[in-house]
């Protein structure tokens, strides 16, 4: 053959192979070449089928049927079946085949190979995974050390949650620690002191006639947004309210804002309290017999006002006016308005939460008679939850169990409630510190702390310090980056499970694999099984069943016949309300329905702070408070590489760059224009973003979008700017506390 | 004819020009009798449609969820960050933004979801010089690519501004373009695109309709376009404005319904409806 | 051919699909479970159903991938027999290696003019 130097030779060959191909000498414009699939057994080529499975980019548990053709899915539907989304699906599950065949996956095991942080890792296989594993976290064992061990949990509910907490149990750390700090704990704390039940509360904005949003999680990105689309859907649709430092670009259909000063929203809830008691409108008998409402006694003798009193003196409408930046007559209005007209309802954003907040708002649910009625609040603790019974402990582990949480929480029986109060915010000084104790092995599940929690470069040298790390994330991520073993998961798409939306609903909803597995990852809760089979016998007999299909199966609780072939026949599997005895006897109270006595509260003590949220930053200085929110493609970062949903159109600027809005009289008086690259500073750091100049932004307030920065960037991202400054009593992140100043560039 | 097409440029087909050129006299004949019932059907001879939306901005929540939907089922690719700082993202479903001080549109000053208007007498039609773009006989205004030559005339004549432009070849997001539909082609650069109301996926009911000897039911295909089906308040619904009774129809007679640019006289079929039930 | 088989038997989307589909290796050990006829290559088929795997169809017929044809129109609704468009199918005595579909847009436009078939675009155009 003539050498034509390379390309020469290639055109050659080329020109030839067209040739021999039977006359095809140009290439097919339209042609798509897709990367091989191994051809399903019995399935024809071009055969098309919709599998029944379950979103996992948010906890909502949305019912999915995936079209797939030739063996890889290509559209997204809504499974018409499900009670939770009815068919439709939101933007997120639109863009999700995005997630599952990113080019930038994980493809197996890999192992760190140079210092940490350098991005090098070796391909290793599962066994050699699970090997590696077992010898690290059983030397913690040997050495008596087991509490060591911290895994950080991204889920709250399911199988594998499950499985981690029996896991940890049974190893002996009692350092299972979720992002309740940052999310879901306030509510929870709330509703279990409260109402003494075990759940997180749905809403019923379809039947409601008046809501009140505190905050925009359930507009922009909450899992709350698809019931709320329903009840767009009906013929009549409830009032919508909106009560927050800003609105989303999307909030056209809030009736009404009341621009809100950040850390602002339990006063005015408390006002709304105040009103309710003082014109003697809301349904009191609701607090007969609540500890703390009525002057109270502590044990030592200190003596305590009660909350009605405190309310009374501390929150009128016309106190905290400056605190909230809400007129007096409007709140006494506003109070008025949701009495008026009921169901009525508060619905909090959990993700920009705090204890207070989550407190007053259940507070004036259950005044308002609008807890466990239709158009309410729904706390409804009788929804499937997975129970896998009690486990045996060894010596090593009870004695490991012992030992403080690392995390500085009081710790309390039971688990779940203790997972529920744990506080992530506290790790990076643990760590660094070795106080109370040095962790000596880190497991990251469904979590990239540093870069979605506040605190930014102080997570990686954290994080660096723990002397063995494994993710379980199926993308590198900038947590993942300082780890020794990444073990990726499936995608959802690739997973067989069983998911419990809760949070009012008693469905079940399956999950199961629309493709084959792309690359050579294993499933989270496959791979405890066998790591807790390989640490002996005492671990491995607390883990009994064959594989993840098996241990679901045997933790639906309560059982009932059935199940499995309605999940597989209908992709959802819903638990018949009124008949059938209930399990236990909470369940009865839990249940939505029509029963004469409204739900009574049991625990109001310490509710109200009379002090004003506290800021990190001098006033003058940082003339700013920043307001953090959840954009579409949030999700511990996972999500910020689906190019669709960071190119949607009410996305300002340039959508793959940070942004930060600001208000038109803020960005007037800075001279700020539309698109200006600016510096943000706050005390924590200095980040270039640019700006977005908009209305429905409070003044002095800026907008801050989490998970829009760029991925594994060298330059730290816009969330580094939060400080982590918590509510000291619950470890519970103060979302809006960070002050900052900002300035155009050049 | 035109001479000025011998010109090929590589993505043209040889095989497809020699073909144009005896069908398309017929065919431009057909596109210059936009609107009217006399040119053949994709559906039997006999069945007259008219196709086109409705979007109830009253349930609307502006989540976007359908412009995603229709980039899915319809592989309109995503720019990714060098391309994002050079053009615009291609969104057949779009969200038209009034600007900040503007007068707004006859919708409001709120942003609202934008597909093609698919014109009963479309602009971009009357001036494509190929016969790329056409009124079907269902109503829908077609695209073929492969005849598209990128003159972009259509995009500049467009009142709605619904056409985009394939500035280069699109890159499926992450380049990896499996979860690309196979019922819809990929457009190579050079030619413009848009909003086409999933008619693959009209061809495809109305085609197993005649395969099984059913009729297709109006509740059926309210919710068949991409968007529609996904939407989870149910604020968009598809149907055929030529039967009465279908849900479209009487929501277009709705006293609350309105067109976008309706004084131009382009006969949009999207009806949008505003102000409280 | 020589057996008299009908082309849906191994084609089973020719009549209510678009595609028309190969065989399944399952389709196959049907009657072939059993050694047939003369030829070297049979027993493949009864060592990729014993490997668990389907056999390897090469498609030879390819579509551009923006056209759109439907073998249920064709077949169900417009009556049309095989060979009218996969010419000398009739006499093959071996799967295909070559393309034996030959019509050109031209050929199938006359043939919609002639039988009041649509040929707007759309019809054929994804």
């Amino acid at each position: 053959m003539p050498d034509f130097g390379r390309r020469g030779f290639l055109g050659g060959a080329g020109l030839l192979a067209g040739v021999a191909a039977g006359c095809r000498p140009r290439r097919d414009p339209y042609a798509v070449d897709k990367p091989a699939v191994p051809v399903e057994r019995g399935l024809r080529p071009g055969s098309e089928s919709f599998v029944l499975t379950t979103c996992g980019l948010c906890q909502a548990g949305c019912g999915l049927r995936v079209r797939v053709v030739d063996g890889r899915a290509v559209k997204v539907e809504g499974n018409a079946e499900s009670p939770v989304n009815r068919g439709g699906v939101c933007v997120r599950g639109q863009a999700g085949l995005e997630l599952l065949y990113h080019p930038d996956r994980i493809r197996g095991p890999r192992r760190r190979v140079g210092a940490r942080g350098e991005n090098r890792w070796q391909a290793i296989s599962w066994d050699e995974a699970i090997a590696q594993m077992a010898s690290a976290l059983g030397q913690l064992r040997a050495a008596g050390e087991p509490q060591s061990l911290v895994l950080l949990d991204g889920e709250q509910s399911g199988t594998t949650h499950a499985l981690w907490a029996r896991f940890l149990e049974v190893f002996g750390s009692p350092n299972h620690i979720g992002h309740c700090a940052t999310g879901f704990g306030a509510m929870a704390r709330a509703v279990r002191s409260m109402t003494r039940k075990g759940c997180l509360p749905g809403y019923d904005f379809e039947h409601s006639r008046c809501v009140l949003l505190v905050g925009t999680g359930a507009l922009e990105s909450s899992s709350h947004f698809i019931r709320l689309a329903w009840a767009m859907a009906g013929e009549t649709r409830p009032r919508l309210l909106c009560a927050s430092p800003r609105l989303p670009a999307m909030a056209v259909l809030v009736d009404e804002w009341l621009s809100l000063v950040p850390g602002g929203s339990a006063s005015l809830l408390l006002g709304l309290l105040h009103v309710l008691l003082r014109e003697q409108l809301g349904d009191e008998s609701v607090l007969d017999v609540a500890s703390g409402f009525v002057p109270w006694k502590e044990r030592n003798g200190k003596t305590h006002p009660g909350l009605r009193a405190q309310v009374m003196t501390e929150f009128t409408p016309e106190k905290i006016e400056a605190r909230t930046g809400i007129p007096a007559a409007k709140i006494a209005e506003l109070a008025r308005e949701l009495v008026a007209t009921r169901p009525s309802m508060v619905v909090v954003d959990e993700s920009m939460g705090d204890d207070e907040t989550a407190s007053a708002a259940l507070l004036v649910n259950a005044l308002l008679g609008s807890i466990n009625v239709p158009g309410g609040m729904l706390l409804d603790p009788g929804s499937p939850r997975v129970d896998l019974g009690e486990a045996l402990l060894d010596g090593t582990a009870r004695s490991g169990l012992r030992a403080p949480p690392i995390d500085g929480r009081e710790g309390c029986e039971p688990r779940q409630l203790d997972f529920e109060t744990s506080r992530i915010l506290a790790l990076p000084e643990a760590f660094l510190s070795s106080k109370p104790y040095p962790a000596k092995a880190l497991l990251l599940s469904y979590s990239n702390p540093a870069y979605s929690k506040p605190g930014g470069r102080r997570w990686h040298a954290a994080i660096a310090q723990v002397p063995f790390v494994v993710s379980f994330s199926p993308f590198l991520d900038e947590s993942s980056l300082f780890a020794d073993l990444l073990l990726p998961d499936h995608t959802f798409f690739e997973r067989w499970d069983v998911v419990m939306p809760g949070r009012g609903s008693r469905v079940l909803s399956l999950r199961q694999p629309v493709v084959r597995p792309l690359v050579d990852t294993q499933q989270t809760g496959e791979v405890i099984l066998r790591i807790a089979r390989a640490l002996g016998e005492s671990m491995a007999s607390a883990f009994p069943w064959a594989d993840y299909r098996q241990a679901v199966l045997a933790g639906l609780a309560p059982k009932q016949d059935g199940v499995l072939s309605e999940l597989e026949s209908t992709g959802v599997w819903r638990a018949v309300a009124a008949q059938g005895a209930p399990d236990r006897e909470d369940d009865r109270a839990g249940k939505p329905s029509n029963e004469a006595a409204p739900m009574p509260l049991f625990d109001v003590r310490g509710l109200a702070q009379a002090a004003p949220a506290p800021t990190v930053g001098d006033p003058v200085r940082f003339p700013f408070v920043l307001v953090p929110y959840r954009g579409p493609g949030y999700a511990e970062g996972g999500m910020r590489e689906m190019a669709w949903l960071r190119e949607l159109p009410l996305v300002a600027g340039n959508p793959w760059r940070e942004r930060v809005e600001i208000s038109e009289e803020d960005a007037r008086r800075l001279g700020i224009e539309n698109g200006d690259a600016v510096l943000v500073e706050s005390p924590m750091a200095q980040v270039k973003v640019h700006a977005v100049v908009r209305a429905g932004i409070k003044a002095g307030v800026l907008g801050l979008s989490l998970g829009a920065g760029p991925v594994l960037d060298a330059v730290p991202g816009a969330s580094s700017l939060l400080s982590s400054l918590v509510d000291p009593a619950t470890g519970h992140w103060l979302a809006c506390a960070t002050r900052a100043h900002v300035r155009k560039l050049a | 004819m035109s001479k000025k097409r011998s010109k090929l440029t590589t993505r043209r087909e040889v095989l497809t020009l020699a073909a144009a050129s005896t069908a398309g006299a017929a065919l431009s004949k057909a596109a210059k009798a936009a609107g009217s019932s006399t040119a053949p059907s994709s559906v039997p001879v006999g069945e007259f449609h008219r196709f086109g939306l409705a979007i109830d901005l009253d349930r609307c929540l502006r989540c976007q969820a359908c412009v995603v939907a229709c980039a899915a089922e319809n592989n309109v690719p995503a720019l990714g960050p060098e391309r994002a700082a050079l053009t615009q993202p291609i969104h057949w479903m779009d969200m038209l933004i009034p600007a900040a001080g503007s007068a707004g549109s006859e919708l409001g000053h709120d942003p609202v979801p934008l597909p093609c208007m698919h014109c009963d007498r479309p602009e971009c039609v009357k001036v494509c010089p190929v016969g790329a773009t056409y009124v079907a006989d269902d109503g829908v205004v077609a695209q073929i690519w492969d005849r598209c030559i990128g003159c972009r005339y259509c995009m500049a004549v467009c009142p709605y501004g619904r056409r985009y432009f394939n500035w280069t070849l699109p890159v499926w997001p992450g380049a990896n373009p499996s979860s690309a539909n196979p019922d819809v082609a990929m457009r190579p650069a050079g030619v413009v695109e848009k909003c086409t109301l999933c008619q693959h996926r009209i061809r495809a009911v109305f085609e197993r309709a005649r395969i099984d000897d059913e009729p297709v039911v109006d509740e059926a295909i309210q919710r068949l376009p991409a968007c529609a089906a996904t939407c989870p308040a149910r604020a968009i619904t598809f149907g055929d404005l030529s039967d009465p009774t279908s849900a479209l129809s009487k929501l277009a007679r709705d006293p609350r319904a309105v067109q976008l640019l309706a004084r131009l006289g382009t006969g949009p079929k999207v009806f949008y409806l505003r102000g409280r039930r | 051919m020589e057996a008299d088989m009908k082309c849906v038997t191994c084609h089973p989307g020719a009549e209510d699909q678009p595609l028309a589909q190969f065989p399944t290796v399952a389709d196959c050990m049907d009657c072939h479970g059993k050694a047939r006829g003369n030829h070297p290559d049979e027993p493949k088929v009864r060592q990729y159903a014993e490997r668990g795997q389907e056999v390897p169809w090469v498609r030879v017929d390819r579509l551009p991938g923006h056209v759109y044809f439907s073998h249920a129109t064709h077949v169900t609704l417009a009556k049309m027999k095989c060979e009218e468009c996969h010419q000398g199918i009739l006499s093959a005595t071996l799967a295909l290696t070559l393309p034996d579909v030959h019509q050109t847009m031209e050929d199938c436009m006359r043939c919609h003019r002639e039988r009041n078939a649509s040929n707007q675009c759309k019809a054929c155009h994804k």
